[in-house]
Protein backbone atom coordinates (compact mmCIF):
# COMPACT_ATOMS: atom_id res chain seq x y z
CA UNK A 1 0.00 0.00 0.00
CA UNK A 2 2.64 2.67 -1.08
CA UNK A 3 1.18 6.14 -1.31
CA UNK A 4 2.32 8.37 -3.55
CA UNK A 5 3.28 11.11 -1.55
CA UNK A 6 6.74 11.79 -2.41
CA UNK A 7 7.01 15.23 -1.75
CA UNK A 8 4.96 16.96 -4.94
CA UNK A 9 4.93 20.08 -4.51
CA UNK A 10 3.50 20.41 -8.11
CA UNK A 11 -0.14 19.24 -7.28
CA UNK A 12 -1.21 22.02 -9.80
CA UNK A 13 2.05 22.69 -11.96
CA UNK A 14 0.72 25.20 -13.73
CA UNK A 15 0.91 27.80 -10.50
CA UNK A 16 4.34 27.40 -9.37
CA UNK A 17 5.32 27.97 -13.30
CA UNK A 18 3.46 30.69 -13.56
CA UNK A 19 3.94 32.66 -10.05
CA UNK A 20 7.78 32.19 -11.33
CA UNK A 21 7.31 33.36 -14.98
CA UNK A 22 5.31 36.64 -13.68
CA UNK A 23 7.92 37.65 -10.72
CA UNK A 24 10.74 37.15 -12.97
CA UNK A 25 9.68 38.79 -16.15
CA UNK A 26 9.13 41.87 -13.59
CA UNK A 27 12.05 41.34 -12.51
CA UNK A 28 13.38 41.73 -15.66
CA UNK A 29 11.56 44.52 -16.38
CA UNK A 30 12.55 46.28 -13.40
CA UNK A 31 16.69 45.64 -14.29
CA UNK A 32 15.93 46.86 -18.20
CA UNK A 33 14.01 50.28 -16.27
CA UNK A 34 17.52 50.29 -13.84
CA UNK A 35 19.69 49.83 -16.70
CA UNK A 36 18.03 52.29 -19.05
CA UNK A 37 18.30 55.32 -16.71
CA UNK A 38 21.31 54.84 -16.37
CA UNK A 39 23.92 56.09 -19.65
CA UNK A 40 25.08 53.43 -21.38
CA UNK A 41 29.22 53.02 -21.24
CA UNK A 42 31.10 53.62 -24.04
CA UNK A 43 34.17 51.40 -22.95
CA UNK A 44 33.50 47.81 -24.29
CA UNK A 45 35.97 46.95 -21.23
CA UNK A 46 33.29 47.73 -19.06
CA UNK A 47 30.77 46.91 -21.76
CA UNK A 48 32.07 43.26 -20.76
CA UNK A 49 31.50 43.43 -17.24
CA UNK A 50 28.33 45.30 -17.41
CA UNK A 51 27.04 42.01 -18.72
CA UNK A 52 28.56 40.17 -16.72
CA UNK A 53 26.64 41.88 -13.50
CA UNK A 54 23.70 41.73 -15.57
CA UNK A 55 23.88 38.24 -15.91
CA UNK A 56 24.77 37.29 -12.41
CA UNK A 57 21.82 40.21 -11.64
CA UNK A 58 19.63 38.24 -13.69
CA UNK A 59 20.76 34.46 -12.31
CA UNK A 60 20.29 35.85 -8.70
CA UNK A 61 16.50 37.62 -10.07
CA UNK A 62 15.61 34.06 -11.16
CA UNK A 63 16.56 32.46 -7.43
CA UNK A 64 14.60 35.02 -6.23
CA UNK A 65 11.88 35.09 -7.95
CA UNK A 66 11.26 31.12 -7.70
CA UNK A 67 11.77 31.39 -3.74
CA UNK A 68 9.45 33.58 -3.66
CA UNK A 69 7.23 31.96 -5.63
CA UNK A 70 7.55 28.64 -3.97
CA UNK A 71 6.41 30.96 -0.51
CA UNK A 72 8.22 30.90 2.97
CA UNK A 73 7.49 27.35 3.54
CA UNK A 74 10.12 25.09 2.33
CA UNK A 75 13.90 25.67 4.36
CA UNK A 76 15.38 26.17 0.92
CA UNK A 77 13.48 28.84 -0.51
CA UNK A 78 13.49 30.80 3.18
CA UNK A 79 17.50 30.50 2.76
CA UNK A 80 17.34 31.64 -0.63
CA UNK A 81 15.46 34.69 0.07
CA UNK A 82 17.28 35.10 3.06
CA UNK A 83 20.50 34.83 1.45
CA UNK A 84 19.43 37.69 -1.06
CA UNK A 85 17.96 40.13 1.79
CA UNK A 86 21.10 40.03 2.96
CA UNK A 87 22.68 40.88 0.28
CA UNK A 88 20.55 43.43 -0.35
CA UNK A 89 20.81 45.04 3.09
CA UNK A 90 24.87 44.43 3.68
CA UNK A 91 27.28 44.82 0.92
CA UNK A 92 30.11 45.80 3.05
CA UNK A 93 29.71 43.15 5.80
CA UNK A 94 29.36 39.55 4.75
CA UNK A 95 26.48 37.77 6.70
CA UNK A 96 26.92 34.61 8.19
CA UNK A 97 23.67 34.14 9.51
CA UNK A 98 23.61 30.55 7.04
CA UNK A 99 26.70 29.30 9.35
CA UNK A 100 25.19 30.21 12.63
CA UNK A 101 22.47 27.86 12.01
CA UNK A 102 21.03 24.94 14.76
CA UNK A 103 23.90 21.56 14.99
CA UNK A 104 22.81 19.55 12.61
CA UNK A 105 22.87 15.50 13.69
CA UNK A 106 25.99 13.76 12.52
CA UNK A 107 25.12 10.09 12.29
CA UNK A 108 29.01 8.97 11.22
CA UNK A 109 27.55 5.13 11.15
CA UNK A 110 24.61 5.54 8.78
CA UNK A 111 26.02 8.00 6.23
CA UNK A 112 27.98 5.57 4.67
CA UNK A 113 28.25 8.35 1.96
CA UNK A 114 31.54 9.76 1.61
CA UNK A 115 31.20 13.11 1.55
CA UNK A 116 28.24 13.01 -0.32
CA UNK A 117 26.12 13.89 2.18
CA UNK A 118 28.08 17.70 2.67
CA UNK A 119 28.37 17.95 -1.37
CA UNK A 120 24.65 17.72 -0.71
CA UNK A 121 23.96 20.27 1.68
CA UNK A 122 26.36 22.84 -0.07
CA UNK A 123 23.79 22.50 -3.16
CA UNK A 124 20.45 22.76 -1.49
CA UNK A 125 20.33 26.29 -0.25
CA UNK A 126 20.20 26.15 3.45
CA UNK A 127 21.13 22.53 4.02
CA UNK A 128 23.06 23.28 6.59
CA UNK A 129 21.19 23.63 9.02
CA UNK A 130 19.17 20.15 9.01
CA UNK A 131 18.91 16.34 9.34
CA UNK A 132 19.68 14.22 6.20
CA UNK A 133 16.31 12.96 6.19
CA UNK A 134 14.91 16.40 6.07
CA UNK A 135 17.76 17.26 3.27
CA UNK A 136 16.59 14.45 1.17
CA UNK A 137 13.22 15.99 1.48
CA UNK A 138 13.94 19.63 0.47
CA UNK A 139 16.16 18.11 -2.21
CA UNK A 140 13.49 16.69 -3.80
CA UNK A 141 10.97 19.73 -3.98
CA UNK A 142 13.96 22.08 -4.53
CA UNK A 143 14.82 19.69 -8.03
CA UNK A 144 11.64 19.84 -8.85
CA UNK A 145 11.25 24.03 -8.53
CA UNK A 146 14.69 23.94 -10.23
CA UNK A 147 13.19 22.04 -13.16
CA UNK A 148 10.39 24.36 -13.67
CA UNK A 149 12.56 27.28 -13.47
CA UNK A 150 14.46 25.90 -16.06
CA UNK A 151 12.07 25.07 -18.03
CA UNK A 152 10.36 28.28 -17.82
CA UNK A 153 13.70 30.37 -18.54
CA UNK A 154 13.76 28.23 -21.69
CA UNK A 155 10.30 29.26 -22.88
CA UNK A 156 11.06 33.21 -22.35
CA UNK A 157 14.40 32.88 -23.54
CA UNK A 158 12.55 31.29 -26.93
CA UNK A 159 9.84 33.89 -27.21
CA UNK A 160 12.21 37.16 -26.78
CA UNK A 161 14.68 35.90 -29.48
CA UNK A 162 12.40 35.04 -31.95
CA UNK B 1 5.28 19.18 10.70
CA UNK B 2 4.61 16.34 9.05
CA UNK B 3 8.23 15.28 9.05
CA UNK B 4 8.33 15.26 12.88
CA UNK B 5 7.58 11.94 14.24
CA UNK B 6 6.95 12.24 17.95
CA UNK B 7 8.30 9.54 19.46
CA UNK B 8 8.39 8.13 23.06
CA UNK B 9 11.47 7.05 25.09
CA UNK B 10 11.30 3.98 26.65
CA UNK B 11 11.66 4.41 30.33
CA UNK B 12 12.59 1.20 31.61
CA UNK B 13 14.92 -1.33 30.82
CA UNK B 14 13.46 -4.75 28.78
CA UNK B 15 13.73 -7.51 30.80
CA UNK B 16 12.55 -9.46 27.67
CA UNK B 17 15.26 -7.87 25.41
CA UNK B 18 17.26 -11.21 24.88
CA UNK B 19 14.28 -13.14 23.82
CA UNK B 20 14.36 -13.67 20.35
CA UNK B 21 10.97 -15.08 19.65
CA UNK B 22 7.97 -12.98 19.52
CA UNK B 23 5.89 -15.93 20.31
CA UNK B 24 7.80 -16.53 23.70
CA UNK B 25 6.80 -12.73 24.56
CA UNK B 26 3.49 -13.42 23.99
CA UNK B 27 3.27 -16.20 26.41
CA UNK B 28 4.87 -13.88 29.31
CA UNK B 29 2.00 -11.40 28.73
CA UNK B 30 -0.55 -12.31 31.37
CA UNK B 31 2.25 -12.53 34.03
CA UNK B 32 3.52 -8.72 32.82
CA UNK B 33 -0.25 -7.24 33.74
CA UNK B 34 0.17 -6.65 37.21
CA UNK B 35 -3.77 -5.32 36.88
CA UNK B 36 -2.65 -1.32 37.32
CA UNK B 37 -5.81 0.06 36.85
CA UNK B 38 -4.09 3.14 35.01
CA UNK B 39 -5.54 2.90 31.43
CA UNK B 40 -5.10 5.59 29.50
CA UNK B 41 -6.67 6.52 26.19
CA UNK B 42 -3.38 6.08 24.26
CA UNK B 43 -2.53 2.70 25.42
CA UNK B 44 -6.16 1.80 25.05
CA UNK B 45 -6.84 2.72 21.16
CA UNK B 46 -3.68 1.69 20.00
CA UNK B 47 -3.92 -1.66 21.61
CA UNK B 48 -6.79 -2.18 20.38
CA UNK B 49 -5.63 -2.16 16.81
CA UNK B 50 -3.94 -4.90 17.31
CA UNK B 51 -6.43 -7.64 16.79
CA UNK B 52 -7.03 -5.67 13.23
CA UNK B 53 -3.37 -5.32 12.54
CA UNK B 54 -2.62 -9.28 12.81
CA UNK B 55 -5.28 -10.16 10.66
CA UNK B 56 -5.52 -7.69 7.96
CA UNK B 57 -2.56 -5.77 7.76
CA UNK B 58 -4.77 -3.80 4.86
CA UNK B 59 -6.99 -2.46 7.61
CA UNK B 60 -5.21 0.19 8.25
CA UNK B 61 -7.84 3.44 7.68
CA UNK B 62 -8.49 3.73 10.92
CA UNK B 63 -5.59 6.83 10.63
CA UNK B 64 -6.22 7.68 7.33
CA UNK B 65 -5.22 11.45 7.64
CA UNK B 66 -1.95 10.48 8.84
CA UNK B 67 -1.44 7.69 6.44
CA UNK B 68 -0.34 10.13 3.77
CA UNK B 69 2.67 11.28 5.86
CA UNK B 70 4.14 7.65 6.37
CA UNK B 71 4.11 6.66 2.84
CA UNK B 72 6.97 3.93 2.91
CA UNK B 73 5.48 2.35 6.12
CA UNK B 74 3.38 -0.31 4.24
CA UNK B 75 5.72 -0.83 1.59
CA UNK B 76 7.10 -3.23 4.15
CA UNK B 77 4.51 -5.17 5.34
CA UNK B 78 4.99 -8.42 3.24
CA UNK B 79 3.79 -10.68 6.02
CA UNK B 80 -0.26 -10.51 7.24
CA UNK B 81 0.18 -12.54 10.19
CA UNK B 82 2.53 -10.15 12.57
CA UNK B 83 2.75 -11.03 16.25
CA UNK B 84 3.41 -7.84 17.95
CA UNK B 85 6.40 -7.71 20.20
CA UNK B 86 5.49 -7.17 23.52
CA UNK B 87 7.95 -5.14 25.71
CA UNK B 88 7.46 -5.01 29.08
CA UNK B 89 6.85 -1.51 30.03
CA UNK B 90 5.15 1.51 28.74
CA UNK B 91 5.11 5.31 30.27
CA UNK B 92 2.53 6.70 29.95
CA UNK B 93 3.19 9.99 31.50
CA UNK B 94 6.08 10.49 28.36
CA UNK B 95 2.77 10.31 25.82
CA UNK B 96 3.04 14.50 25.91
CA UNK B 97 5.48 15.50 23.40
CA UNK B 98 7.49 17.77 23.38
CA UNK B 99 10.75 16.78 21.11
CA UNK B 100 11.11 13.83 19.29
CA UNK B 101 10.32 10.60 21.12
CA UNK B 102 9.70 7.04 20.00
CA UNK B 103 6.95 4.48 21.21
CA UNK B 104 7.63 0.77 20.69
CA UNK B 105 4.51 -1.70 20.79
CA UNK B 106 4.57 -2.28 24.50
CA UNK B 107 3.01 -4.27 26.94
CA UNK B 108 1.17 -2.45 28.94
CA UNK B 109 0.44 -3.09 32.72
CA UNK B 110 -2.98 -2.35 32.38
CA UNK B 111 -5.84 -4.58 32.54
CA UNK B 112 -7.61 -3.24 29.90
CA UNK B 113 -5.25 -3.94 27.69
CA UNK B 114 -4.43 -7.02 29.09
CA UNK B 115 -7.85 -7.95 27.83
CA UNK B 116 -7.31 -7.27 24.59
CA UNK B 117 -4.19 -8.88 24.06
CA UNK B 118 -5.48 -12.31 25.38
CA UNK B 119 -7.93 -11.83 22.56
CA UNK B 120 -5.17 -11.09 20.27
CA UNK B 121 -3.42 -13.51 21.87
CA UNK B 122 -5.57 -16.39 20.27
CA UNK B 123 -5.43 -14.54 16.77
CA UNK B 124 -2.04 -14.27 16.82
CA UNK B 125 -1.20 -17.24 17.50
CA UNK B 126 -3.00 -18.66 14.58
CA UNK B 127 -2.28 -16.55 11.84
CA UNK B 128 1.63 -17.10 13.45
CA UNK B 129 1.24 -20.64 13.12
CA UNK B 130 -0.52 -20.72 9.83
CA UNK B 131 2.10 -18.14 8.23
CA UNK B 132 5.82 -18.60 9.22
CA UNK B 133 6.50 -22.30 9.44
CA UNK B 134 10.16 -22.53 9.47
CA UNK B 135 10.51 -19.43 8.21
CA UNK B 136 11.45 -16.20 9.64
CA UNK B 137 7.98 -14.07 9.98
CA UNK B 138 9.95 -10.39 9.65
CA UNK B 139 7.65 -7.74 10.85
CA UNK B 140 8.10 -4.48 10.97
CA UNK B 141 5.35 -2.05 11.35
CA UNK B 142 5.02 1.41 11.89
CA UNK B 143 1.82 2.72 12.89
CA UNK B 144 0.75 6.33 13.57
CA UNK B 145 -1.80 7.48 16.31
CA UNK B 146 -4.28 9.76 15.70
CA UNK B 147 -4.28 11.33 18.95
CA UNK B 148 -1.02 11.46 19.60
CA UNK B 149 1.56 10.78 16.33
CA UNK B 150 3.24 8.15 18.13
CA UNK B 151 5.18 6.08 16.48
CA UNK B 152 4.85 2.32 16.66
CA UNK B 153 7.47 -0.01 16.05
CA UNK B 154 8.30 -3.43 15.75
CA UNK B 155 11.08 -4.99 16.32
CA UNK B 156 12.33 -7.95 13.26
CA UNK B 157 12.60 -11.12 14.21
CA UNK B 158 16.44 -11.35 16.33
CA UNK B 159 16.71 -8.20 16.47
CA UNK B 160 17.65 -5.78 19.54
CA UNK B 161 14.73 -4.43 20.72
CA UNK B 162 16.40 -1.54 22.58
CA UNK B 163 15.22 1.85 21.93
CA UNK B 164 18.31 3.14 20.36
CA UNK B 165 18.88 0.61 17.85
CA UNK B 166 15.09 0.50 17.17
CA UNK B 167 15.16 4.61 16.44
CA UNK B 168 18.36 3.79 14.25
CA UNK B 169 15.98 1.66 12.47
CA UNK B 170 12.76 3.91 12.19
CA UNK B 171 15.50 6.71 10.93
CA UNK B 172 16.78 4.49 8.24
CA UNK B 173 13.48 3.48 6.98
CA UNK B 174 12.65 6.97 6.71
CA UNK B 175 15.85 7.80 4.89
CA UNK B 176 15.08 5.03 2.61
CA UNK B 177 11.83 6.15 1.95
CA UNK B 178 12.91 9.51 0.98
CA UNK B 179 15.75 7.98 -1.25
CA UNK B 180 12.80 5.97 -3.29
CA UNK B 181 10.77 9.41 -3.54
CA UNK B 182 13.91 10.86 -5.34
CA UNK B 183 14.70 7.90 -7.28
CA UNK B 184 11.41 8.71 -9.20
CA UNK B 185 12.11 12.55 -9.36
CA UNK B 186 15.54 12.29 -10.94
CA UNK B 187 16.36 10.27 -14.46
CA UNK B 188 18.68 8.05 -14.20
CA UNK B 189 17.87 6.40 -10.74
CA UNK B 190 17.19 2.26 -10.76
CA UNK B 191 15.70 0.46 -7.99
CA UNK B 192 19.10 -1.25 -7.79
CA UNK B 193 21.29 1.52 -7.32
CA UNK B 194 22.93 1.73 -3.31
CA UNK B 195 22.59 4.88 -1.48
CA UNK B 196 26.21 6.15 -2.50
CA UNK B 197 25.51 5.57 -5.78
CA UNK B 198 21.83 7.57 -5.61
CA UNK B 199 23.27 10.31 -4.36
CA UNK B 200 25.85 10.99 -6.68
CA UNK B 201 23.11 10.61 -9.28
CA UNK B 202 21.07 13.06 -7.38
CA UNK B 203 23.94 15.78 -6.76
CA UNK B 204 24.61 15.48 -10.74
CA UNK B 205 21.17 16.10 -11.30
CA UNK B 206 21.25 19.02 -9.17
CA UNK B 207 24.36 20.49 -10.47
CA UNK B 208 23.31 20.38 -14.15
CA UNK B 209 20.01 21.71 -13.65
CA UNK B 210 22.49 25.10 -11.53
CA UNK B 211 24.35 24.95 -14.58
CA UNK B 212 21.48 25.06 -16.96
CA UNK B 213 20.04 27.77 -15.33
CA UNK B 214 23.35 29.80 -15.37
CA UNK B 215 23.60 28.95 -19.32
CA UNK B 216 20.01 30.41 -19.19
CA UNK B 217 20.16 33.64 -17.48
CA UNK B 218 23.98 34.01 -19.49
CA UNK B 219 21.46 34.25 -22.80
CA UNK B 220 18.81 35.55 -21.30
CA UNK B 221 21.09 38.77 -20.50
CA UNK B 222 21.57 39.60 -23.95
CA UNK B 223 18.33 38.38 -25.45
CA UNK B 224 16.16 40.23 -22.62
CA UNK B 225 17.88 43.64 -23.35
CA UNK B 226 15.78 44.96 -26.40
CA UNK B 227 12.52 43.05 -25.55
CA UNK B 228 10.40 44.71 -23.43
CA UNK B 229 8.11 42.33 -21.20
CA UNK B 230 5.42 44.26 -19.70
CA UNK B 231 2.91 43.62 -22.63
CA UNK B 232 3.79 40.03 -23.08
CA UNK B 233 3.39 38.92 -19.96
CA UNK B 234 -0.13 38.12 -20.18
CA UNK B 235 0.93 36.49 -23.38
CA UNK B 236 3.23 34.48 -21.96
CA UNK B 237 0.99 33.30 -18.88
CA UNK B 238 -1.94 32.65 -21.43
CA UNK B 239 0.47 30.22 -23.68
CA UNK B 240 2.03 28.24 -20.58
CA UNK B 241 -1.62 27.86 -19.27
CA UNK B 242 -2.49 26.86 -22.92
CA UNK B 243 0.44 24.66 -22.72
CA UNK B 244 -0.73 23.09 -19.44
CA UNK B 245 -4.23 22.24 -19.75
CA UNK B 246 -3.10 20.47 -22.49
CA UNK B 247 -1.04 18.46 -20.85
CA UNK B 248 -3.54 18.33 -17.79
CA UNK B 249 -6.29 17.25 -20.03
CA UNK B 250 -3.98 14.38 -21.04
CA UNK B 251 -4.07 13.49 -17.47
CA UNK B 252 -7.09 14.51 -15.99
CA UNK B 253 -10.52 13.54 -18.31
CA UNK B 254 -12.20 16.33 -17.09
CA UNK B 255 -11.09 19.77 -15.71
CA UNK B 256 -13.95 21.90 -16.60
CA UNK B 257 -12.56 24.90 -14.79
CA UNK B 258 -9.11 25.28 -17.40
CA UNK B 259 -11.17 26.55 -20.28
CA UNK B 260 -13.06 28.93 -18.69
CA UNK B 261 -9.68 30.53 -16.90
CA UNK B 262 -8.32 30.51 -20.76
CA UNK B 263 -11.46 32.19 -21.57
CA UNK B 264 -11.12 34.58 -19.24
CA UNK B 265 -7.90 35.59 -19.90
CA UNK B 266 -7.64 36.13 -22.92
CA UNK B 267 -10.15 38.91 -22.85
CA UNK B 268 -10.20 39.27 -26.33
CA UNK B 269 -5.79 39.04 -26.28
CA UNK B 270 -4.59 37.01 -28.75
CA UNK B 271 -2.06 34.98 -27.75
CA UNK B 272 0.43 35.59 -30.19
CA UNK B 273 3.90 37.55 -29.27
CA UNK B 274 4.59 40.53 -31.23
CA UNK B 275 8.45 40.79 -32.62
CA UNK B 276 9.16 44.13 -30.93
CA UNK B 277 12.76 44.65 -32.22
Amino acid sequence: MKTANCKNPHTNPTSIKTRFALRFLRAINNLNNNNNSTTPPLNSHSAAADKRKRCRAIRAAAYASMASAVGPNKAWSRAVLRKIRNRMKETIKKSTRAGTATVRESNPRNELSFGQENELRELVPGGEAMDFCRLLNETGHYIQCLRAQVQVMRKILHYSST
Amino acid sequence: MADQYFFQNIKQSFSLSDIDSNIEFMNHFPGLNPGHQDTSDLNFHSFMGFPHDNINFLQLPEFPGNLENFPGLFSHDENTGIPPVPVPNISNDNNHQDRKRKSMDISTPESSSANSFSSSDKRIRTTNAAAGRGKKVKSTEKKDEKSREVIHVRAKRGQATDSHSLAERVRRGKINERLRCLQDIVPGCYKTMGMAVMLDQIINYVQSLQNQVEFLSMKLTAASTFYDFNTDTDAIDTLQRAKASEALKIENAASQGLPSAQLGLNFGYYPQLPHSK
